[in-house]
């Protein structure tokens, strides 16, 4: 794993925990804001938590994309979203349409 | 009932925090440039959208409990500048994170999965906020925990509209020239901000209605 690889892979992780922390954060703030007429009805505990799955998803998604890289043995699976116009930033692994070259 | 100002003082450095990561992240990944033409069009897009609610009376972000004054550091016109800050701080790391998830989606697909996890998010966040005071909806509608489902509807046109505009405007192009990449990004929001409020406020004014007369 390269230099370039190594920042992909942390920034996100970076990225995950931010979301997940922000998800959790608002969990809280609805819990404590509800909580001094008792706690939230189990309904609501219920459906807070599974409004959620869709981000714990694409969250799992973005991981297992770089693991079946790996599984596979080639080129971690990192292709950002516009990647289509400048092939040799893509084997770094480097988005094309980044204006930074190199990590 | 927290203390108002500690929730308005919590969501704010929340907001600007996870705009430093994310920033940070961008930076590292897409370059300073590509990172801020996303901040800044999304900034444009929210801040006029956000201004335009408060002045149509549909949400305020002052007095939200009766007698209290969140206290917010920032304020862009009648909007506190962390509430688009926050609207970034969702919309960036889903747009980021699908683009690891499922690189090879279409635009249009990549913005309505980008719409649903923004809205799947903004399901909790949207409730806790409003039950700590640090907004208040004003307008009749269809309530569900405190927040008129007409704000999801919102939340996934919002997400799903800026990120196929940003999509489209950036596709398989390298940011050489940010400026002009920058301005058509602008363009390309201001025509959708139109049609965003040809179709949003209609759908708002019925469900408004049904409520009234339901």
């Amino acid at each position: 794993m390269n230099q370039s690889d190594k920042t992909m892979e942390w920034t996100k992780y970076l990225i995950i925990s931010g979301f997940l922390m922000h998800y959790v954060y608002s969990l809280v703030l609805f819990l404590v804001s509800r909580a001094s007429g008792g706690m939230a009805p189990l309904p609501e505990v219920l459906y807070l938590t599974g409004a959620g799955v869709p981000l714990i998803m694409l969250c799992t998604l973005a991981l297992r994309s770089r693991k079946i890289g790996k599984a596979a043995g080639g080129k971690p699976e990192h292709t950002p979203s516009i990647d289509e116009g400048n092939a040799s930033a893509v084997g770094r692994g480097q988005p094309p349409w980044s204006d930074t070259q190199g990590v | 009932m927290i203390p108002n100002v500690a929730a308005s003082v919590g969501s704010e450095l929340v907001a600007y925090g996870l705009l430093t990561v994310y920033v940070h992240s961008g930076r590292k990944r897409y370059g300073l440039l590509t990172t801020l033409i996303f901040l800044v069009g999304s900034l444009y897009w929210t801040l006029v959208l956000e201004n335009v609610g408060v002045l149509m009376s549909f949400f305020s972000y002052t007095g939200a409990i009766p007698g209290s004054s969140p206290i917010y550091l920032v304020w862009v016109g009648l909007t506190p500048l962390w509430v688009p800050v926050g609207w970034f701080d969702v919309t960036f790391p889903t747009y980021m994170l699908l683009g690891e998830a499922v690189p090879r989606a279409g635009l249009w697909t990549k913005a309505a999965a980008g719409g649903l996890v923004a809205t799947s998010l903004d399901l909790v966040i949207d409730p806790g906020a409003t039950a700590s005071g640090l907004w208040r909806w004003t307008h009749p509608s269809v309530y569900f925990l405190g927040v008129p489902i007409t704000n999801y509807v919102a939340w996934f046109l919002l997400v799903a509209l800026y990120i196929a505009a940003f999509e489209s405007v950036t596709k398989g192009k390298v940011f050489t020239r940010g400026r002009q990449t920058g301005f058509r990004l602008i363009k390309r929001l201001a025509i959708l901000q139109a049609v965003y409020v040809a179709v949003y406020v209609p759908i708002l004014y019925t469900v408004a209605k049904m409520a009234v007369l339901g």
